[in-house]
């Protein structure tokens, strides 16, 4: 299950962009992914959480960049003959043409995630 | 947040194609409940675990080889964005002689047909869950 989950290094950034959202996964400060029982909680609420660090899934965090950043994120399985993964992000238009390729579908998915909040950071200095 | 999971319908469909995952929930008779990763389907009919979309579309990759990309495009007549969804199927591909199969083969290029991200997700799963069915 923990590769649902977006690592702990981006789950930081999407804090520090702005991401308050319940999540399923909380990164306690210095440890490991958390998976919580019942309801999600809002673990970026620091007054109540301390130093916790609310963790999406990749799905949950696609979902956040498209609504609040309007940056939306396809991910595509290229037929070629080496069967890579690429990606793409528009915002209104195609944000940027990466040349980008990747081995599995996992780490294409994770390589754009990273391009996101970088873009998400250059727009939100 | 119960936007991450798979329908009842669609998790017992995946159930029956094999689905076989620790997931974050279940259903009983259709209604959710959340917990922890260590539920796995169990053999009881109307019990089955809730796969997020994340893990529907990983087992069809891994294990039906059928592919899929949620694309975002832009209608050439009102000029405003929506989604489509596309499916590839390696089974079927011998290099680049590609076969796929789009939400909307017909349209021109640019035209789409769902609003949001989550209808064409929902309706790209709804297609793997057919198409794997046939497979079998």
């Amino acid at each position: 299950m923990d590769i649902e989950f977006v690592p702990s290094e981006e789950a930081l950034a999407l804090k520090e962009l702005g991401f308050n959202e319940p999540c399923f996964g909380v990164f306690p400060e210095g440890s490991k992914l958390v998976k919580i029982n019942g309801e999600p909680r809002n673990w970026n609420d620091n007054v109540i959480n301390g130093e916790t660090t609310s963790t999406p899934t990749f799905s949950q965090a696609f979902r956040w960049f498209r609504d609040k950043h309007n940056l939306h994120a396809v991910i595509m399985s290229k037929i070629t003959p080496s069967n890579t993964t690429v990606y793409y992000i528009y915002k209104g238009k195609i944000e940027k043409d990466w040349n980008n390729c990747f081995e599995s579908y996992e780490q294409a998915e994770l390589d754009c995630l990273r391009k996101l909040i970088e873009i998400a950071k250059a727009q939100n200095p | 947040m119960n936007k991450e999971f798979v329908p009842y319908e669609e998790a017992l469909a995946l159930k029956e194609l094999g689905f076989d995952k620790p997931c974050l929930g279940y259903f009983i008779g259709g209604q959710l409940f959340i917990t922890s990763d260590t539920v796995y389907n169990s053999t009881e009919i109307r019990v089955c675990t809730a796969p997020t979309f994340s893990q529907a579309f990983r087992l069809f990759r891994e294990k039906y080889k059928l592919h899929y990309s949620i694309d975002y495009e832009c209608s050439q007549h009102d000029h405003k964005w929506g989604y489509n969804y596309t499916i590839y199927n390696y089974n079927q591909v011998v290099k680049t002689n590609e076969e796929y199969i789009q939400s909307n083969p017909i349209a021109p290029a640019g035209e789409w047909v769902y609003e949001t991200h989550e209808e064409a997700e929902l309706a790209c799963l709804k297609k793997l869950i057919e198409i794997a069915n046939e497979q079998q």
